[in-house]
């Protein structure tokens, strides 16, 4: 504390708040004065362009064209391509009704009060098949809408879902083989494990996009969009298997000698005792994975599937409103940002939630 | 009976997809091997460190590439490290208006998508005014949709030589530091390296650049009639990408050294303030080494994430080895074959990072 400040004699607890957090030191003092002047500087600059003189709607990009602020009329004249890319325009409300499905499953897969096996297993029996369905249409006089023509946020949530229900178990898959006595399981899924963790994301949608066919009979299609979701999900896959690794070799070694003492077999040894015990211990980084997971979804941009972002950008691209293409991406990021910060703050949540029986 | 199980369907599978390669090429027309890798490519490159023309043969757009992204990766890899360090001390700031204002920071860098960001920077650079309308700061770096242009010093021998001499001093400088360090560590007692320091640091690259003519001029960018001359340029792609990758990356190194430094024990700290040790020698002696054995694991992994993410750089049309290799595949066919190659540049030079930091972590360890 400066000395000057301490001859003034006994003070508020407010002040004294102020004092220890903003002006302990002298160069404490001046980095407050500092960052005070670089918001002073940029935060009413911002507001006035991003609220003030911003326009909120207009008809067309020529109506900003002599405003000073920002143009946010850009999102209310592009929302419909951002959000659903190239699906037909008339049948919008099924994808829209369908992540609303898809959300709701996973709202609920993510509250306490839900989680019981068997009703959460009835949930997602009844969603992803119902979505899907949707989605794709074909039967009950829904027109049918072929996979290149998904777009927007519900191929996000589609990437995102199956990341999820085929990627964790394909994790756990990995990592129990990693772990495995077997020389010939192990040595596969270390080699699968470590060379898939080498190569940059864009390369394996590449791989899947364009040379997988190369790989398959001639005559046999499997559709893009599956063969990319099944590329980010071998990615996913490797990245949360090493976390799970992890998780298993913390374990102490005398739950695995007390679960075979007790003449259990493998697998109840594993999905009973190990395996609960790594998922509690590994949840920061699992979930870390899952957000990294979601964020890398964005990459399908590379083999142009039109997921969220890649729409927003084709939306963009219209010469009408392509000035504004701040005002956009900052919309989109905002999207982004909030479904990944709601994930870490429900990781610390589950990280709370299941810190029972720790020691220290 | 399992593993056997495994090596049937294993060898079934590579024979499946090796009988399928092979007949798909060959109805494709494509033969398969390395030959293709001496044939000229016709196509040229936008951005290369080395020489090229569009009659060169794919090895050589192949180094471009690798090259460029090793080009990227080693400046994202330097402003990462510096600016993660800056991040994880801001963090911990006692001020809390500099320690919130950062995590708000590292949340929105860390929180939107890497390719997003990367996008996001490079449409601004080109959305940015002509090179006559170009927007200047201090008179020497401009902004425009040419990218960013900057001075560089004329490389008169003086300065040449002079900053050589700097380099060296800088060598000398860590050397004396760590032999003073350890002679007080044995010893208790410290040399005093303050004049040594001056004289290597100061005294002779500014001797040598005296005496060579003490030349300093400055090559400024200049707006010309079309475009800008003079003075360094960077793309308004590699200013994308580069910024991309720094500010998402930085944001996450700055989380990994903020959590090092924290796991070191504050009874640790306590305990070396009650023996009297003076603050910039408890951060020097007790909380780094302790801390770098924290952060260095992660770091490298953080490295290696940026190598291999130089390769978003596609979306945004930079030329290197991903953008190159996949634009040789369209052209020749030759996709087993590029897909290889890459796989394997990619693995070498994350081979290289990973020993060169466990190096590092060795150094770090406890001795």
């Amino acid at each position: 504390m400066l000395p000057f400040i301490k001859k003034l004699g006994p003070i508020s607890p407010h002040v004294h708040w102020v004092q220890v957090n903003f002006f302990d030191s002298a160069w404490s003092s001046f980095l407050t004065i500092l960052v005070l002047y670089l918001l002073y500087l940029i935060v009413p600059a911002s507001i006035e362009w991003g609220v003030l003189n911003a326009t909120w709607l207009a008809d067309s990009g020529e109506a900003c064209r002599d405003i000073a602020g920002a143009c946010w009329a850009v999102i209310p004249a592009k929302y419909r391509v951002m959000f659903f890319g190239i699906y037909p325009y008339e049948e919008h409300w099924r994808p829209t009704l369908a992540m609303g499905i898809t959300g709701l499953a996973w709202v609920m897969t993510c509250t306490r009060t839900f989680w019981k096996p068997k009703l959460l297993a009835v949930v997602w029996i009844v969603a992803i098949p119902s979505s899907l369905l949707l989605m794709w249409g074909g039967v009950f006089g829904l027109t049918f809408v072929q996979t290149s023509k998904w777009g927007g946020l519900p191929l996000t949530f589609f990437v995102f879902t199956s990341l999820m229900f085929l990627g964790m178990p394909l994790a756990v898959l990995f990592a129990l083989g990693r772990q495995s006595k077997m020389p010939v399981i192990k040595s596969v899924c270390v080699f699968i494990i470590e060379v898939v963790r080498t190569i940059p994301i864009p390369m394996i949608l590449f791989f899947a996009a364009v040379v997988l066919p190369l790989f398959l009979a001639p005559g046999v299609d499997v559709d893009q969009l599956f063969r990319v979701t099944f590329g980010l999900v071998l990615f996913f896959a490797c990245f949360q298997a090493e976390v799970l690794r992890g998780g298993l070799q913390a374990i102490p070694r005398g739950q695995y000698e007390a679960a075979d003492s007790l003449g259990l077999s493998y697998r109840s040894k594993m999905f009973k005792i190990i395996l609960p015990q790594v998922f509690r211990t590994t949840i920061p980084s699992m979930m870390n994975g899952v957000i990294g997971g979601f964020k890398d979804t964005t990459i399908v941009i590379v083999v142009g599937l039109f997921d969220l972002f890649t729409a927003t950008q084709a939306a963009l691209a219209d010469p009408e409103w392509r000035r504004y293409f701040t005002e956009g991406f900052i919309f989109v990021a905002l999207i982004y940002f909030l479904f990944t910060y709601a994930m870490s703050k429900y990781s610390q949540l589950l990280e709370k939630r299941f810190s029972f029986g720790k020691r220290d | 009976m399992i593993q056997f199980l495994a090596i049937v369907l294993m060898v079934g599978a590579i024979v499946y997809f090796g009988y399928n390669v092979a007949e798909n090429l060959a109805r494709q027309g494509i033969a398969s091997g390395f030959g293709f890798l001496t044939k000229p490519t016709g196509w040229d490159i936008g951005e290369a460190l080395i020489s090229h023309s569009s009659d060169e043969p794919y090895w050589k757009t192949l180094l471009v590439g690798f090259l460029n992204t090793l080009h990227v990766s080693a400046v994202s890899i330097f402003f990462i490290t510096f600016l993660g360090v800056f991040i994880g001390a801001c963090r911990l700031s006692k001020n809390l208006l500099v320690s919130e204002l950062t995590s708000a920071f590292v949340e929105v860098f860390r929180n939107v998508p890497t390719i997003l960001q990367v996008i996001f920077w490079s449409t601004m650079m080109r959305q940015l005014p002509h090179a006559r309308e170009a927007v200047v700061f201090l008179d020497g770096i401009m902004f425009s949709n040419r990218g960013m242009n900057f001075p560089l010093v004329h490389p008169d021998p003086s300065v040449f030589w002079g900053g050589m001499s700097f380099a060296v001093g800088v060598v000398l400088f860590f050397l004396m530091m760590w032999l003073s360090e350890r002679y007080r560590d044995k010893t208790g007692n410290p040399i005093p390296t303050l004049i040594p320091n001056v004289v290597v640091l100061i005294l002779i690259p500014l001797g040598v650049w005296a005496a060579l003519g003490a030349q300093f001029n400055l090559d400024m960018p200049k707006q010309a009639r079309f475009g800008i001359s003079g003075g360094g340029e960077i793309s308004p792609e590699f200013v994308g990408i580069v910024a991309g990758l720094t500010l998402h990356y930085a944001a996450q190194a700055g989380e990994i050294v903020r959590s090092g430094i924290e796991s070191v024990s504050q009874g640790q700290v306590e305990a070396a303030r009650a023996l009297g040790i003076r603050e910039r020698r408890i951060f020097r002696k007790i909380i780094l080494p302790q801390a770098l054995r924290v952060i260095i694991p992660p770091m490298s992994t953080e490295y290696m994430s940026t190598i291999r993410n130089s390769s978003l750089a596609v979306a945004i049309g930079y030329p290197e080895l991903f953008s190159l290799g996949s634009t040789a595949i369209n052209q020749t066919g030759q996709a087993v074959e590029m897909v290889l190659i890459m796989l394997i540049v990619y693995l070498g030079t994350c081979l290289f990072v990973s020993v060169v930091m466990n190096f590092l972590n060795k150094l770090a360890a406890f001795r």
